[in-house]
């Protein structure tokens, strides 16, 4: 695999002094803009939603997170499907058909009370990871460190710690527990244990080999991206907080969703922004340019908390039926996602800057 | 464009996700369903007790554990479970209406509306907790302090769906009540109106719908507790 260099043009991989090796520190937007919205946003959240505690109650706090971010940050997603026009024409069949077809079978899941509907927050905890994983490459292509074994080890790492954290602290212990035995299945009592060791065991394990490889390459000359270790120690730093040490009902996703929203909202406005500055003046391309223009950013912001603040509203009169548009956005959201964000593509690349 | 090639490219993209997701739900209906209908509350209860025993400190194990033992009717079993629960965290909303909610059916209301006012007094902000205590006032014939609690209720600005416990519509079940306490108040027409709103919302509450009949004709209503 090739890298990208500063001017997007792919290498075979350049390999440069030792010295050189953490001196690119280059960033996806600005310092200030990635140290905010990315790296230092797992920070931001617990910050937030602590002080917010001191006035609203936990679930209060919980509900704005959910309603205001958690279900708008759905619509950077289908700005980025529909209103792109690239986009769309590449997945039109899926773009048009797929949500006909999952709408109707969440309305029937919910219509019989399906603990599937349960069960997907175990996609949503992949998706979380898979999200810094993406950071994790952008950070690498912009430093140009594209070692062969960097990408496959950045995911192992992702993964294991990851899994780590679920299997250490009650909260997901008890969310799995609870999803699995009222979807009818009932895990044994060893089984939780050992996922923990073997988790820990893997973890470790990985964490060693990921600090001999980060070595390796600092002494062979080849970029590592300090941004990409910041960003991971800030991000597993926070969810093994929220998720092991805090480990509360209501607030510790609410930790991990602020913060997966915020980064996301933020990268989505960035690379379509981009996009949108190089798109030509043509019909099917206006929304997607007025809500990436620099002075929209408010038509941005007001979209994605103007799709929470209306399921809000309409919750209040018809809650099953905006129960079913908000899961159904949720899981489109994860199904778009894993083919509208592809690091790997060269137009991805070039609009990321 | 070969057979294969037009699966791969068209059919399977377009198709894959969402039958996926429906094959998800024909096994967990032919399949999962079943095994939970099958289960004796004492397979629960020994589920989460297990379960509470590996996070003792974890406020809401201890109260799946104290649902479980409710359903199993093992009221002093539940109890217990719920007052871990508080313990372990004292602002528990589910620990609190669980502790509630076994010592009602325990028969000792006066215990419960005991229990559920000092609860509000470190978490007045819990809307469900004082809707249940207006539900037990209402029991207890103290019509004015159920009332005043349903008042509370329905003029708050709270989420009238809950995030937390899904597409449940707390202001329905809110409504319902309110007519209750306003029957059992003698406001006849501010109950028939409560309980037509809150009708609209859950139609399905044939209770309160009998309940709504009698007030049109003229009736008291019976002053019935919790929705």
């Amino acid at each position: 695999m090739g890298c990208v260099v500063a001017t997007g043009e792919i290498t075979a991989g350049a390999v440069r002094p030792a010295s050189q090796a953490w001196s690119r520190e280059r960033y996806i937007v600005s310092p200030v803009f990635d140290w905010v919205f990315f790296i230092g946003s797992p920070l931001l959240a617990v910050a937030l939603i602590h002080v917010a505690k001191f006035w609203f109650t936990e679930a209060a706090i919980s509900g704005v997170v959910l309603t205001f971010m958690a279900i708008g940050h759905h619509v950077p997603t289908f700005i980025r499907a529909y209103a792109d026009p690239d986009e769309f024409a590449r997945n039109r069949y899926r773009l048009v058909v797929v949500p006909v077809l999952v709408v109707g079978v969440m309305a029937l899941l919910a219509a019989r009370s399906s603990q599937l509907l349960q069960l997907i927050f175990v996609w949503d905890q992949y998706h979380f990871v898979r999200q810094h994983y993406g950071f994790m490459r952008i950070y690498d292509a912009k430093n140009g460190a594209v070692a062969r074994s960097g990408p496959n080890l950045d995911l192992w790492l992702c993964f294991s710690l990851f899994a780590y954290i679920i299997a250490k602290g009650d909260l997901y212990n008890f969310i799995y527990a609870y999803s699995l035995f009222d979807a009818g299945l009932v895990p044994p009592a060893w089984l939780g244990t050992l996922l923990y060791q073997v988790a820990a065991v893997v973890a470790v394990a990985v964490v060693v080999l990921f600090a001999l490889d980060l070595v390796r390459r600092v002494r062979e000359g080849q970029p590592v991206s300090p941004l990409k270790i910041a960003i991971t120690l800030t991000t597993y730093g926070v969810w093994y907080y929220a998720y092991v040490v805090y480990s509360n009902p209501f607030l510790s996703y609410a930790i991990s969703s602020f913060f997966h929203c915020f980064q996301y909202d933020a990268l989505a406005w960035h690379y379509n922004r981009r996009k949108a500055a190089g798109m030509q003046q043509q019909a099917g391309t206006g929304v997607f340019r007025f809500l990436h223009a620099a002075r929209h950013v408010w038509a941005y912001v007001l979209a994605i908390f103007a799709y929470g603040f209306l399921s809000s509203v309409f919750g209040a009169v018809a809650p099953a039926v905006v129960f079913v548009i908000n899961r159904t956005t949720g899981v489109l959201h994860y199904y778009y996602d894993s083919f509208i964000w592809q690091v790997r593509s060269a137009d991805f690349r070039k609009n990321l800057g | 464009m070969t057979a294969r090639r037009w699966w791969r490219d068209r059919l399977l993209p377009v198709l894959g996700f969402p039958g996926l997701l429906l094959l998800g739900f024909l096994v967990e209906q032919l399949w999962l369903v079943p095994r939970v209908a099958s289960r004796t509350p004492e397979e629960n209860v020994a589920f989460w007790a297990v379960e509470a025993a590996r996070h003792p400190d974890f406020a809401p194990a201890q109260v799946r554990l104290g649902l479980a033992q409710r359903r199993a009717g093992n009221l002093v079993g539940a109890r217990q479970a719920f007052e871990r629960a508080l313990l372990a965290d004292p602002h528990a909303e589910d620990a609190g209406i669980g502790l509630n909610g076994a010592l009602r059916d325990a028969g000792d209301v006066r215990g419960a509306v005991a229990q559920m006012e000092s609860f509000l007094r470190d978490n007045p902000g819990c809307l469900v907790c004082r809707q249940n205590l207006a539900s037990d006032y209402l029991t207890l014939g103290r019509v004015a302090d159920a009332r005043r609690e349903i008042d509370v209720v329905l003029s708050s600005g709270t989420p009238p769906v809950s995030p937390v416990y899904g597409p449940v519509d707390l202001r329905g079940s809110a409504l319902l009540l309110a007519g209750r306490v306003y029957a059992a108040s003698g406001d006849r027409q501010r109950a028939i109106e409560l309980l037509e709103e809150g009708l609209a919302r859950q139609p399905g509450d044939l209770q309160a719908r009998a309940e709504l009949e009698r007030l049109r004709r003229g009736g008291s209503g019976g002053g019935m507790a919790r929705p």
